[in-house]
């Protein structure tokens, strides 16, 4: 239970000092929009093609501000010196991964939901409630894509060059998240039959699972000294 | 501690060192034999059902098949003994272990090579296409190739000691726990849309099967052999890394 | 002797040639083992005398 708040505590922290310079999280979601609309343009905008290829796009456009996220969440942190000041609290460095993917992965989820909005606007699909559906896929491949995202970037937090870095190591681990998620949108956007939504929500959970109990094994290797 | 960690490394450099030149010879037949079981033991493969133009005209191409599966499992091989190596270094600390994984994850990539050059040239006659970017094993291969060159751009970007090799059996471990995954969601892709593949079916009789073993035997002990090879070589620049090092701190306590 | 046959040979004297190679460096690199080992002796003799 102290474990449980212990996450929260450092989770609620994280999110607090995104809140106060709200400007983070603006630009962010500001470079999410621009990347749907250079998408639209990039195909042919309007065009059925284009809507074929709309769950790519969606997911395309999430994913490049979320390396993003990722990068600037050690980088105060590591400009400050302030994960020392974490790392060395009386804390199970587990908790700490715990806590800090759980504030990325509720900060990305907030921009996922503005940019789906979006999304459903600029590739004139409509809302129903079978986006609640995408709703799901978003907080499961996010989960997943910030278990692995916090490792690398806490890990690169402390070398030269990690901005190319993260997304070199992250893209090709991220590969099956990919097929997962925009495969089961495709089913609820455009096909409408739900037959193998179910396996590949059993794929991203398990993806999670395997990368959320990794991360708490490992972390201890990335921040320690 | 003056040279305590070199002389270590060295003793154990010299060791594998040795081990492997004794499996060359023994390599080196198995490799002859695994070329005779591919181009002269192996029968072509029984297609039932295929017009005889087509068995004429695929005949001997799927004689490739023999060193590209075998490499293909060894490449699955080579990286495991990447996470292995993780592991064990994360759990001792002893450098040795960094330099197996690394030495593995060098010819993990190498045989992924072989794997993804060879695969197409089997592909375009047999299935029609170089590249199916349907089928989970190439998929595999190919996102196993890209995480062990992102593995090996990490390593370069950062200096030797400790973190480094922390680092590195994470990004390992984390590497190869993706294989899974990534085989079955490509699976899974693969059949939600069917991919046209205009294969004729292949009948593995007993003596394939045979020639296949040898050339699976061959190209392990290759793998066991380079990575033993790689190993020691880099524990032995581990050792004059170190010994430079040691040298030149004790020169400038003395100054 | 068929195709096949000459195939065979042919990479069987690749194989050849390529293993006298590898031998050959095998024994190369014996050697710089060895003179590491000496360097690495010799300056632990060194650290002794002074």
């Amino acid at each position: 239970m102290r474990q449980v708040r212990l996450i929260w505590v450092l989770a609620w922290k994280d999110l607090r000092v995104e809140y106060r310079s709200r400007q983070a999280f603006l630009t962010t979601l500001f470079f999410a929009l621009l990347i749907l609309i250079i998408f639209n343009f990039a195909f042919d905008p309007g065009s059925p093609a284009t809507r074929e290829a709309a769950p790519g796009i969606l997911w395309a456009s999430l994913i490049f501000p979320g390396v993003i996220q990722l990068n600037r969440s050690f980088q105060a942190e590591a400009e400050e010196g302030t994960l020392y000041g974490i790392v060395l609290s009386p804390v199970d460095r587990g908790v700490i991964f715990l806590g800090k993917q759980l504030a990325n992965w509720i900060f990305m989820l907030a921009i996922d939901l503005f940019i789906l909005v979006a999304f459903v606007v600029f590739y004139n699909f409509s809302f129903s409630w079978s986006l609640l559906w995408i709703v799901l896929l978003l907080v499961l491949a996010t989960a997943g894509f910030t278990a692995v995202g916090t490792v690398f970037a806490a890990m690169l937090s402390s070398i030269r060059g990690r901005d190319v870095l993260l997304p070199v190591l992250l893209f090709p681990i991220l590969v099956p998240i990919i097929v997962a998620a925009v495969n089961a949108t495709q089913e609820v956007l455009l096909i409408g039959e739900f037959e193998f939504f179910e396996k590949w929500v059993q794929l991203l959970v398990s993806f999670d699972v395997i990368y959320l109990a990794a991360g708490f094994l490992v972390f201890d290797y990335v921040v320690g000294e | 501690m003056w040279l305590e960690n070199s002389k270590q490394f060295l003793a154990t450099a010299s060791r594998l060192l040795k081990v492997s030149g004794w499996m060359l010879l023994p390599l080196y037949l198995l490799i002859v034999i695994a070329l005779w079981g591919a181009f002269l033991y192996a029968p072509l493969p029984d297609r039932p059902g295929a017009d005889p133009a087509a068995i004429q005209a695929l005949g001997d191409v799927q004689r490739i098949f023999y060193f590209h599966v075998s490499s293909a499992m060894n490449s699955f091989l080579a990286f495991f003994l990447v996470f292995i190596g993780g592991v064990a270094y994360l759990v001792t600390r002893n450098e040795k272990w960094d330099a197996f994984s690394a030495a593995s994850a060098e010819v993990g990539i190498f045989l992924t090579t072989i794997v993804l050059t060879t695969g197409p040239i089997w592909a375009k006659p047999e299935w029609n296409t170089w590249f199916p970017w349907g089928d989970p094993r190439v998929m595999t291969e190919l996102v196993l190739l890209l995480i062990f060159i992102a593995y090996f751009i990490l390593r370069a970007s950062l200096p030797e000691g400790e973190k480094k090799y922390k680092f590195a059996a994470v990004c390992g471990i984390i590497g190869f726990l993706d294989v899974p995954i990534v085989y079955l969601s490509i699976h899974l892709l693969r059949t939600l849309h069917p991919v046209v593949i205009t294969a004729t079916e292949i009948r593995l009789d007993p003596m394939i099967r045979q020639a296949w073993l040898m050339a699976l035997v061959a190209i392990m002990v290759l793998t066991v052999v380079l990575v033993l090879l790689r190993t020691s070589m880099r524990l032995h620049h581990r050792a004059a890394q170190e010994m430079r090092q040691q040298l030149r701190e004790r020169r400038a306590r003395a100054a | 002797m068929n195709g096949n046959d000459y195939l065979f040979a042919a990479y069987v004297v690749i194989w050849t040639i390529l293993f006298a190679y590898l031998f050959f460096l095998h024994r190369r690199q014996r050697q710089v083992a060895r003179e590491l080992q000496e360097v690495s002796e010799t300056l632990e003799r060194r650290s002794l005398g002074d």
